[in-house]
């Protein structure tokens, strides 16, 4: 069931009116998001409703048993028992075949035959995020950040539908509070419906646009298609997953908000960063800090050293990138990513330790200086996505080779897909207080005004958008 | 001109909104009865989009409760003229927004995408015609809404508006593109003596040209100039293969390779999308040497025939009238200066699915021994290990790749090297190499 469907939206208005409903009776209300939660994942399969609630039972039971530990090296033993456990579920149905076939190359490169069979495995949507998310909760209360939640509340925290198959990933020391004091009487609707109405647009109008009309023709056939038209289908991919993946979580943070709940926010307009540092607290910002927070700090983050550092640096970049999926096109990503950020590091440093490094005497940098470095940042950035999208290296080297030697005409790079290309980076510099000042107008207004402007913003995107609506690009994540 | 300076940074761990209730805030009450304005005069205004995702639902209890729960909308929207905005914007703006780029070829279906049927069609018996192993979405875009699984459905940004290509082509009444009954076709230009050199591919266990073409050839020689014309055309699955049929081709023979996917399409739903009229049209612009065909992963639907009847997936009717469309599609693209090549489908992951499918590879194996110059390329073999499904097999050239797709449908682009590799490309030069 996706969002901008018609399903989801009979789906949600029902799930809002029990919420709304049961609002004074929070052990039912908690039951009915339960049961609508397993509902939205039934949807997709329903076989896979009992691995969630495996995973639920299964991370209830170790975070019991991690609070109950008398001592901190059986705290940590039970820890990494049950991150161990949690692994195993995201190895097993996202990595078994991954790992297995590259296994069987290397060892057939030296002779030998891999003493695992490939097996046929399904894998379920969204367990990247629920793994995550449930890891967080084991591991804050090993921290002892939070305490184990009542069983009810947890399975709520790991099912919630909106954020369930494609995040933003949420930590349990952030929804379980909320949960406890639940207040959904009053709501911002302004920012909810922008959200969603924003969501909307950008995910059926902007990312199917980029799609259909460039990017997957360009790179289902890199060889047959001219430089420029690489090009602007690189950019046109940079534009159509950010529009997909930001469209899909203002449409999760969106129903959240009208169900009471507020989550973090998961894009900060990535494409105005001007340094790849900068770029990951700006994209996926919920991923970025749980790397940061459960994987790059345990490694020893920035503490042990130089080399540590940069030690630390690619290798959380690169189980970044595996996590996205199961093939070696995104370790490169992850590998793309790392490695940037660590000349970005060094560069720092060697600027620090220069004698007049003081913040406070440096020279405001011109604006050609902003320019180079943002334009820099972006193509690193769009370099990446080249690798991101490419089925195979030898597509994103194709893609790669053609930008070089392709020149030519370019039929697919006309003046729509260059505005919207460029609109959908444009509009990532207006300020930001612009959607806000939007969203306090709409908030004045009557429910039936409300109404009625909602419904133009529906037609306006079943109008510029295709019929039918293709799944988000996270989803195989 | 200095760049615009955005804001602070936040920090990721910071960047959250703070959680009680802004000034903005309002009693969800309000909220609820600003979505319900919202969806019931949304639904009113498009009502008409929503009566076409309706009747593209596969034929059912679902389609059929679909159809009818937003009939009325349709009747309030006529009265009313609240679907006037939609239609503006839509024949305006939208148009604009949805111009196809000039090569993108899905332009052309644009024009050829049927409307859904007519209001008056018959209903349909209630059947559990929905197929059970609609799976994770994958990249490719499987159908989200109920349309068939294969592709971001109308990825070719098809215009409601446009009238319905069945309505202007009667289907499958069309004779042979050439003019000449099935049987007839003449074989003057067959090369005597040219059976040597062709590929030996019994050890894939079918063959893949017609019994009766062991000794025809190519009427001209492909050159640089005048290269090999291939048209790739079908549903989702002739994307993987696009590339590498490029490629391959191209180690032989001159070749420019058109791949032309139509996103959520088959032969089961004319009503949605008419490929007989599509390959008219398609070929009234072009004039390809070849067309390789693959479709068939929509398809296993009930089907309406031309009388109104609903015909079950399962049943020998539903065979007989699949046949009869794709023969008539055959017979729109066979000249007797051009080869079709039907791809096969593969072996499906889910075994349902999987028997469906090889019903329909037979009917395609059927329909092409009907024209002298189609020919059936089989892959179920291809995608098998020791007889079964397979995600992962060794590929030329040693190694192992993943050749099918989360989805257990469609290939990957090794996949489609694969198939390209092992028999499609082979098939065709062996034709028209020099």
């Amino acid at each position: 069931m996706l969002f901008p469907t018609i399903q989801y939206a009979i789906f949600f208005t029902v799930v809002l009116v029990a919420s709304w409903l049961l609002t004074s009776r929070p052990v039912r209300w908690k039951l009915a998001m339960l049961a609508a939660s397993y509902v939205f994942y039934a949807a997709w399969d329903a076989r896979f409703v009992l691995l969630l609630l495996g995973a639920t039972v299964f991370n209830q039971v170790m975070g019991v048993a991690i609070h109950g530990a008398e001592d901190g090296v059986r705290r940590r033993r039970r820890v990494r028992l049950a991150v161990a456990g949690n692994l195993a579920i995201l190895g097993w149905f996202k990595y078994y075949g991954f790992f297995v076939a590259s296994l069987k190359n290397l060892l057939a490169s030296v002779g030998l035959d891999s003493p695992f069979p490939l097996l046929e495995i399904v894998l379920p949507v969204g367990i990247s995020f629920f793994t995550f998310q449930a890891i967080s909760y084991v591991v804050d209360i090993g921290r002892r950040r939070i305490e184990p939640a009542p069983p009810i509340d947890f399975a709520v925290y790991l099912a919630f539908f909106p954020q369930l198959v494609a995040g933003p990933i949420v930590r349990a020391r952030e929804f379980l509070p909320q949960l406890a004091t639940r207040d959904d009487r009053r709501i911002d609707v302004g920012r909810a419906f922008g959200l969603i109405t924003a969501g909307l647009f950008k995910k059926v109008v902007v990312a199917s646009y980029l799609a259909t009309t460039i990017v997957d023709e360009v790179f289902a056939n890199p060889a047959a298609h001219s430089a420029p038209e690489i090009l602007f289908a690189t950019y046109g991919y940079a534009g159509q997953i950010y529009a997909d993946f930001s469209g899909y979580t203002d449409i999760a943070i969106g129903c959240a908000l009208l169900l009471g709940f507020t989550f973090p926010d998961n894009f900060d307009r990535p494409y105005t960063a001007r340094s790849i540092t900068e770029f990951w607290r700006r994209w996926h910002m919920t991923l970025s800090r749980w790397l940061r927070d459960y994987l790059y700090i345990p490694l020893g983050g920035n503490r042990q050293g130089r080399v540590r550092t940069y030690r630390n640096l690619m290798l959380t970049m690169l189980l970044g990138g595996l996590w996205h999926g199961a093939a070696w096109t995104f370790v490169a990503w992850g590998a793309l990513h790392g490695g940037w950020l660590c000349l970005e590091r060094w560069l720092a440093e060697r600027r620090a330790e220069r004698p007049t490094s003081d913040p406070e005497l440096a020279p405001v940098e011109p604006w050609w200086l902003e320019t180079r470095r943002w334009l820099v940042t972006f193509h690193v950035v769009c370099v990446g996505w080249i690798f991101f999208r490419a089925e195979s290296f030898e597509t994103a080297t194709t893609m790669l080779t053609r930008l070089v030697t392709g020149w030519g005409a370019a039929p697919l790079v006309t003046p729509p897909v260059v505005a919207v290309i460029a609109g959908i980076v444009a509009v990532q510099f207006l300020p930001r207080d612009l959607g806000a000042a939007l969203q306090e107008r709409f908030a004045g207004l009557s429910p039936a005004a409300q109404g009625v402007a909602l419904a133009m913003a529906l037609v306006a995107i079943d109008a510029l958008g295709p019929p039918g609506v293709a799944p988000f690009i996270y989803f195989q994540f | 001109m200095p760049m615009p300076s955005p804001p602070r940074l936040p920090d990721p761990d910071t960047a959250r909104r703070p959680a009680g209730p802004s000034d903005r805030s309002a009693p969800v009450a309000r909220a609820l009865l600003a979505m319900l304005v919202a969806l019931l005069l949304g639904a009113l205004m498009n009502a008409d989009s929503l009566a076409d995702t309706a009747e593209r639902q596969p034929f059912g209890w679902q389609r059929t409760a679909a159809v009818a729960a937003v009939r009325p909308l349709e009747v309030v929207a006529d009265a009313t003229r609240l679907g006037g905005l939609n239609a503006w914007l839509t024949d305006s703006v939208g148009g604009w927004f949805r111009q196809a780029p000039g090569r993108v070829t899905t332009a052309g279906s644009l024009d050829n995408a049927g409307r859904p049927a007519p209001a008056d069609a018959p209903d349909e018996p209630e059947q559990n015609a929905q197929p059970s192993h609609d799976r994770d979405p994958g990249i490719e875009h499987p159908a989200a809404d109920g349309t068939p699984r294969d592709g971001h459905p109308a990825a070719d940004g098809r215009q409601r508006d446009e009238p319905h290509a069945a309505d202007r082509t009667p289907r499958d009444e069309h004779p042979p593109a050439d003019g000449t009954p099935r049987d007839e076709h003449p074989t003057a230009d067959r090369a005597p003596g040219t059976d040597g050199g062709r590929p030996d591919l019994s050890e894939h266990g079918q063959p893949g040209l017609h019994p009766g073409l062991a000794g025809w050839r190519a009427r001209r020689t492909p050159t640089s100039e005048e290269p090999l014309e291939v048209w790739l055309t079908g549903d989702s699955l002739v994307e993987a293969i696009g590339s590498p049929l490029d490629t391959e081709l191209n180690e032989a023979v001159p070749a420019e390779v058109r791949t032309d996917p139509n996103y959520a399409t088959g032969l089961a739903r004319p009503d949605y999308f008419d490929w007989h009229a599509y390959a008219e049209e398609s070929l009234a612009d072009s004039d390809p040497d070849v067309v390789v065909l693959m479709m068939g992963g929509n398809d296993d639907q009930d089907i309406r025939d031309a009388d109104g009847q609903v015909l079950r997936h399962d049943a020998d009717e539903w065979q007989a009238e699949y046949e009869r469309r794709a023969v008539a599609l055959l017979d729109r693209l066979v000249t007797e200066e051009r080869d079709v090549f039907w791809v096969g489908m593969p072996m499906m992951q889910d075994p349902q699915l999987d028997d469906r499918m090889r019903r329909i590879d037979r009917i395609y194996q059927r329909a092409t021994e009907a024209h002298p110059r189609a020919h059936h390329v089989p892959t179920r073999d291809l995608f098998a290990v020791e007889g079964d499904y397979a995600s992962y097999m060794e590929v030329d050239g040693g190694g192992v790749e993943r050749v099918r797709r989360d989805d257990g449908l469609h290939l990957t682009f090794a996949g489609g090297r694969v198939l390209v590799d092992r028999r499609l490309a082979a098939v065709i030069t062996e034709r028209w190499a020099p």
